[in-house]
């Protein structure tokens, strides 16, 4: 018998994977969260708490656990005000790493992201896992995830004991479940700098679940893992199949977007830092392929069509 | 690229169902005439086909009178028109049910279309009437069509065929109705890109994971031919040294400013090459960073420089072309010309020795010549982040009109492969025989060059 604890169970990627852990034979699934999910979830144990490290101890003390799933990521599912997130995703993650270790949990996943590699014009097409990560200035929610994986790679060399894999998912998208990238791409117009059209990347929902639930029951793969669907698509080909709309705008627009009113509405809110527009970040994912034995269902066009739907 | 499927036959199969449901669509309407056209086969059906087919008639027996003209000798002026308004009816009228054989349908109406300009093209080449000049540029024109009927669909495949049946056999070149024939047929053709360009505009292309558009380089492919044929003519030797499959590497000398040695390299593997690959150039990161150049680069094969893609795109099995040189070697001056500067391959050499491609060093001789760069305005240069501003006899001078390169002739001599099997397994981490392959390369490289240089009489005639 394996217990797995899912945190953030409100949330709806976290609910699919708990929903397909607790459908192993030999799994005790726990969803922790700070409200109930939306709809009741079958074989659950859902638990309603504040999510501080030392309530999550004090249940893991009385039931004891074997791997954990931190999907608890503020900013992903609904937009949150930059000023309301502040630094949370990762004090949350600290305070959950901690709680496991003091608990003695010997396995953690992570959720993080496939652009904490930066997008940069000396990138190569397909990055590995053994990349470094991104020194630039991303913002909001990738900074989050940027700091969230120093703090796992620091916390893994202190606590060799602990295995930490970290799935580094592509924009998420399709299964009615919300994403930065999503929000992008159905916008109409959305903006994208004139000249440019780098390949991205997605990722169906149910897919994601799966390459989560697969970590969580496997226990001999660990570190950071690509997770995206194959081939990659041109951006403007994504905004044409997610039902947006694309307007190409010179590059100083980005530029002059925080002084110039009609500019910053046009502009508008980007799920990442304006390079991303200019250079790919494309993962390879032929780690996760070999090593999770995860396989995509939903192909990129598929995934984007039914946003556009 | 092998699981994607085939926007082109989708298309072609998508016309056809629609044809299929509907009598009197668009697509349909030119196809009719031609339908009461075979009964009697000089009626003008069509109001904008009526000054074609007049003057048609008048000079079918002038054709048949020409001697050396390859027509059967049983088939009568009357036998011709009927078999040239057949062709596209006999093909078209069953339409396939399925998709699949729609897709077969269309290959073989292409096939068949593209015999018939080809038949045309020879008839036209063979023609002993009229002046020289006018009747190669009309063969020509032919196969610029030849080439492009690839793309067209059939509605538009039908038309081509009779509109050159009609107008270009009974062929008088100086007769207003045959450029006005061979007007209509490229009007199809802009017809047919309209469609294209706006399918593209709605996202429905298909890429490789690298961002390859097979489409677009399908596009571009009779004005590469045109350039490699016409323009430089290309020589290319020793190309069954290039493997038909599985990795390779090609190490060639950069040269003329904008690379299109590039192009031509992968022009001559693509169009002369008996399993027409697709060559992967390699070019500088920093190109990415120019607005435009990243999307076109990456939709011709193109992938920047960098250790990593280089092994993944050998990992595939996919043949590599690398400009050691870099950009120092493009914009070296003119009297630096086939002077190597900076060979510098062993990161790739590691590479080819690890998977055990082989290395075909590659000379090009001509492409020199195209932009004879006098000076590199460095400040103009620095002032636009580029590598160099090159001044030639034409640029800036002339504007847009001094980009067009000048048609030297070139060659391009693949040498013989290295085999890198040969060194062993662990030559991939030994630094002395990759420097040692570097060497043999760049000497190999410079010999050629000397050597095709030292031949040649003219630049712009060759030997």
């Amino acid at each position: 018998m394996t217990t797995a604890l899912v945190t953030g169970i409100d949330g709806a990627l976290a609910g699919l994977v708990a929903g397909v852990l607790a459908t192993r034979p030999h799994m005790r699934v726990i969803g922790v969260g700070r409200a109930a999910p939306e709809c009741a979830l079958a074989d659950v144990d859902v638990r309603v708490c504040d999510m501080r490290g030392d309530t999550l101890l004090a249940l893991m003390r009385v039931v004891p656990v074997d791997v954990v799933a931190h999907l608890d990521i503020a900013g992903e599912e609904w937009p949150v005000s930059r000023e309301a997130a502040g630094r949370g995703n990762v004090y949350r993650t600290i305070e959950v790493l901690g709680a496991c270790q003091a608990a003695g949990v010997p396995r953690v996943v992570l959720r993080s992201s496939l652009m904490v590699y930066g997008a940069r014009p000396d990138r190569p097409a397909f990055v590995a896992e053994s990349a470094p990560l991104s020194s630039g200035e991303p913002a909001g929610l990738l900074q989050d995830y940027v700091e969230i994986e120093r703090v796992a790679a620091d916390f893994g060399a202190r606590h060799s004991s602990m295995r930490l894999t970290i799935l580094r998912c592509a924009g998420i998208a399709g299964g009615q479940i919300g994403s930065p990238l999503a929000r992008f791409l159905v916008r109409r117009p959305a903006p994208m700098i004139a000249g440019f059209d780098p390949r991205i990347q997605v990722v169906h929902a149910y897919d994601a679940a799966v390459a989560i639930a697969l970590a969580v029951l496997n226990d001999r793969v660990d570190g950071p893992l690509n997770i995206a669907a194959d081939p990659p698509l041109l951006l403007s080909q994504a905004i044409h199949f997610a039902g947006g709309s694309v307007l190409p705008l010179p590059a100083l627009a980005f530029s002059a977007a925080p002084w110039f009113e009609p500019l910053s509405t046009l502009v508008g809110e980007l799920p990442f830092p304006v390079d991303y527009l200019r250079y790919a970040c494309v993962g390879d994912t032929r780690r996760a392929v070999r090593e999770l034995q995860w396989e995509m269902q939903h192909s990129p066009e598929e995934t984007l069509r039914e946003l556009a739907a | 690229m092998t699981d994607q499927h085939d926007p082109a036959a989708e298309d072609a199969a998508e016309t056809l169902a629609a044809q299929e449901r509907s009598g009197d669509t668009p697509s349909d309407a030119p196809a009719k005439p031609k339908r009461a056209r075979r009964a009697r086969p000089a009626a003008p059906a069509a109001p904008v086909e009526v000054s074609a087919v007049v003057p048609a008639e008048n000079h079918v027996g002038e054709v048949a009178a020409t001697p050396g003209v390859a027509v059967p000798s049983e088939a009568t002026p009357a036998a011709m028109a009927e078999v040239a308004v057949e062709i596209p009816i006999e093909t078209a009228a069953p339409l396939p049910e399925t998709p699949a054989a729609a897709a077969d349908h269309v290959a073989a109406l292409r096939a068949e279309t593209a015999a018939a300009v080809q038949e045309l093209e020879v008839e036209i080449r063979n023609h002993t009437a009229g002046p020289d000049e006018t009747r190669t540029m009309a063969a020509e024109v032919l196969r610029l069509i030849r080439e492009n009927l690839e793309r067209l669909r059939p509605p538009a495949l039908d038309n081509v065929v009779a509109a050159l049946r009609q107008n270009v056999l009974n062929s008088d070149y100086l007769d207003p109705d045959f450029w006005r024939g061979i007007g209509m047929v490229l009007q199809y053709q802009v017809t047919e890109l309209t469609a294209l360009v706006q399918r593209r505009l709605r996202g429905e292309f298909a890429i490789d994971s690298y961002g390859m558009d097979a489409e677009l380089i399908e596009l571009v492919r009779p004005f590469a031919g045109f350039l490699y044929r016409s323009w430089w003519r290309v020589t290319a030797e020793g190309l069954d040294g290039v493997p038909g499959d599985g990795p390779a590497l090609l190490l060639a000398n950069h040269s003329g400013v904008l690379p299109w040695d590039s192009a031509m390299i992968a022009t001559a593997v693509l169009e002369e090459h008996p399993s027409a690959r697709l060559v992967r150039t390699l070019h500088v990161p920093w190109l990415a960073m120019v607005p435009g150049a990243a999307p076109a680069l990456a939709a011709f094969g193109q992938v920047q420089a960098l250790p990593e893609n280089a092994a993944r795109l050998l990992d595939e099995g996919q043949l590599v072309c690398v400009f050691p040189e870099g950009a120092q070697g493009a914009g070296k001056l003119f009297w630096n010309r086939y002077r190597l500067t900076g060979f510098e391959a062993g990161e790739y050499i590691r590479l080819a020795l690890r998977v055990g491609a082989p290395i075909i060093p590659v000379a090009v001789v001509g492409a020199e010549e195209i932009y004879p760069m006098i000076a590199n305005a460095r400040p103009i240069a620095q002032l636009l982040n580029l590598p160099y501003f090159p001044l030639t006899p034409l640029f800036p001078w002339l504007g847009l009109l001094g980009m067009v390169p000048l048609p030297s002739k070139w060659s391009i001599v693949f040498d013989a492969p290295i085999d890198t099997g040969a060194y062993g397994a662990d030559a991939a981490d030994n630094p002395d025989v990759i420097a040692r392959i570097n060497d043999q390369v760049r000497l190999r490289i410079q010999e050629l060059l000397d050597e095709y240089t030292a031949e040649r009489r003219s630049v712009f005639f060759g030997r």
